[in-house]
């Protein structure tokens, strides 16, 4: 590798060594996300299909009431369910850090993958409904049933239930890295335990926080099966909208354009993040 | 330096799991001196000093510090501050982010701080590095941070757990005499532990040489050096010459032939010499002299201060340093590879060890 290489040489270097994940990139990122983009400028033909010429009309569509909401009410179940998972998940990833057995809580914590999604929130359902699990407990002690089941309570349990391993696992990993000497020198310069543990260990877990919230926050704002099967069509987030467009209304375009706007949401937020952060930000968050 | 007892501790004991780490220490450590605590590693020396900190609490005895007892006092709580090995200092605080930790957890106004931060990095040399990262400081200036952000909250008793350790040795001898001249100048007790016995003789007021969870021998350097209780001591400061000795009109009896001593030993025991008391003249020079030696050079090491010669006389080995001074001073002839010298062994520098 030392001698000088021709350029010949030098681009099948090139060509070898990243190509292939090149090739990967091209064809199953790059490609799709402009086929989506060009789609969200067409229009929806009499059968269905995409039509020229190009126009912002499906974008003007977006900033329609219905639509609107579907984005607000996104952006509050996936924020409340980045929250809970925070509440729920940070001290569960203390716990499995600094358990002796934490194989096997981590294996506990992951085993409800084994099982198919699908599966898993029709479970919740069965628990959940009216002559269910749960309300069998509560009426046990005298009370209820309740409905808990098609509500927004539901969806966001759910949602909760099947993002919380992604919000355990990058603290968990930040919580293993912690040094605690450091809590020692809080303690030792005057810092009572609320205070040392805001400052010498929670910014050591900040890059699993951030890690664990993008993990929760992103997909349980565009997922749509938790919303559709809990919901019951009450909760209608934009992922629901997106699977509607693509599906039973067969406006691809309007569904394109849909998704195009939930991207850049998602694309600006980490940017700003980024920003606010300095460099260390993305560098931590890869 | 000497002045009263500030930190007194009482039959102080502490085990992990079934290891003993401190098998009951007596100890007094005075206000305003420089205090080491000396020993290899696993003595118990780092415990004693955690347990000061607050960061572990003694099994039995008793720690008192300014007169009162810490049993149940939170590290927080206690006036003493610590400058850790690898520093702990806050990755993600700056300089000055560091130094105003401590002066922030007490509560201190925006004023009274910026004062002593100011103070403090001036203290340690550190102008012009305030807005700095630890990440982007070296060795020696993490551990001005660690010193001032430790000193600025002005304890009663500084701990320092082996600070200079993680250093190269040129950095880590000038950081000795600037801690020395901190020290002085600031009157605050240290207490220092370090594994290093040229670091703890040069700095120290008072050593306490340790091994095994107890104190083996409490003193002023040149007394723990001079003078050492028993031969633990004798071997971990420095190097020594063992000499098993029984009682002899003259002094005592030894493998060597009779050697004079201040007082003739009662009973059997160990004499111990270090190489630097042991004075070299040529075979044909000094004769008739008490305490003289007939040996022959197997080895020289050169080490640049001092020659160091390893010595045989009959089935006995002796170590002797010699130093690199102006030739025509007597006792520091250079001896060549298998020549015979003569030793003279001081009685004065003959150390009676009873074991």
């Amino acid at each position: 590798m030392n001698e000088a290489a021709t350029p010949a040489q030098r681009l099948l270097r090139v060509l070898v060594t990243v190509g292939p994940g090149g090739l990967w990139l091209l064809l199953f990122v790059l490609l799709p996300t402009l086929l989506v983009l060009l789609a969200s400028f067409l229009s929806r033909g009499p059968y269905g299909e995409l039509q020229g010429p190009l126009t912002l009309k499906n974008y003007a569509r977006l900033l329609e009431a219905p639509y609107l909401e579907a984005f607000a009410e996104s952006l509050f179940v996936g924020g409340l369910a980045t929250l809970l998972s925070a509440l729920l998940g940070y001290p569960l990833a203390f716990h499995i850090a600094r358990h002796p057995r934490r194989d096997l809580l981590l294996f506990l914590l992951l085993l409800p993958f084994f099982t198919n999604f699908l599966i898993r929130v029709y479970a919740w359902l069965i628990l959940l409904q009216r002559e269910g699990l749960l309300n069998a407990l509560l009426q046990a002690f005298g009370l209820g049933p309740f409905a808990f089941y098609p509500s927004f309570f539901a969806v966001l349990l759910a949602t909760v239930y099947t993002f919380l391993p992604f919000f355990v696992l990058p603290v968990y990993a930040s919580v293993e890295r912690i040094d605690w000497q450091l809590l020692e020198a809080a303690y030792d310069l005057g810092a009572r335990p609320v205070r040392a543990f805001l400052h010498a260990v929670l910014p050591q877990t900040y890059p699993g926080l951030f890690a664990g919230s993008v993990l929760v926050f992103i997909p349980a704002m565009g997922t749509f099966v938790v919303a559709d099967l809990l919901g019951a069509g009450r909760v209608v987030l934009i992922g629901n909208l997106i699977q509607q467009q693509f599906g039973l209304s067969r406006d691809w375009a309007f569904g394109a354009a849909l998704s195009v706007f939930l991207m850049g949401f998602v694309l600006l937020a980490l940017y700003l993040y980024a920003r606010t952060q300095g460099e260390r930000g993305l560098e931590e968050l890869v | 330096m000497a002045g009263d007892a500030l930190v007194r501790l009482f039959g102080v004991r502490k085990s992990f799991g079934g290891t003993v780490a401190l098998d009951g220490v007596d100890l007094e450590i005075r206000r305003g001196e420089f205090f080491s605590l000396l020993g290899p590693s696993g003595c118990g020396k780092t415990t004693l000093l955690r347990l000061l900190a607050g960061f572990e609490t003694p099994d039995g005895g008793r720690i008192e510090i300014g007169g009162r007892d810490m049993a149940g006092v939170p590290p927080y709580e206690r006036p003493v501050n610590t400058v850790f090995q690898n520093y702990a200092l806050f990755p993600h605080m700056t300089v000055v982010g560091n130094i105003a930790f401590g002066l922030r957890m007490k509560g201190l106004p925006q004023e009274a701080i910026r004062r002593k931060v100011a103070w403090a990095l001036e203290l340690v040399d550190l102008l012009g590095l305030e807005g700095r990262y630890p990440r982007e400081l070296s060795g020696g200036q993490r551990q001005r941070v660690a010193l001032a952000r430790a000193l600025v909250l002005e304890p009663e008793v500084l701990l320092l757990d082996e600070p200079l350790s993680a250093l190269d040795l040129k950095l880590r001898q000038e950081l000795r005499v600037e801690l020395m001249q901190l020290q002085r100048r600031l009157g605050t007790t240290f207490i220092f532990v370090t594994h290093d016995q040229e670091e703890a003789l040069v700095m120290s007021d008072r050593i306490a040489v340790m091994r095994s969870g107890r104190i083996e021998q409490v003193g002023l350097p040149d007394e723990v050096y001079e003078r050492p209780r028993n031969r633990f001591v004798a071997e971990f400061l420095g190097r020594s010459n063992f000499l098993p000795a029984r009682p002899h009109p003259l002094g005592a009896e030894t493998p060597l032939g009779p050697l004079r001593l201040p007082r003739p030993l009662e009973r059997a025991a160990v004499l111990v010499i270090r190489p630097e008391k042991i004075r070299l003249y040529p075979a044909n020079g000094a004769s008739g002299r008490e305490n003289l030696v007939r040996a022959r050079v197997e080895e020289i090491v050169y080490t640049g201060a001092e020659n160091q010669y390893f010595l045989r006389s009959g089935e006995v080995r002796l170590l002797a340093y010699t130093l690199n001074q102006d030739l025509q001073e007597p006792g520091s002839e250079e001896f060549a590879y298998g020549e015979e010298v003569l030793c003279y062994l001081p009685p004065e520098n003959l150390v009676v060890l009873h074991e």
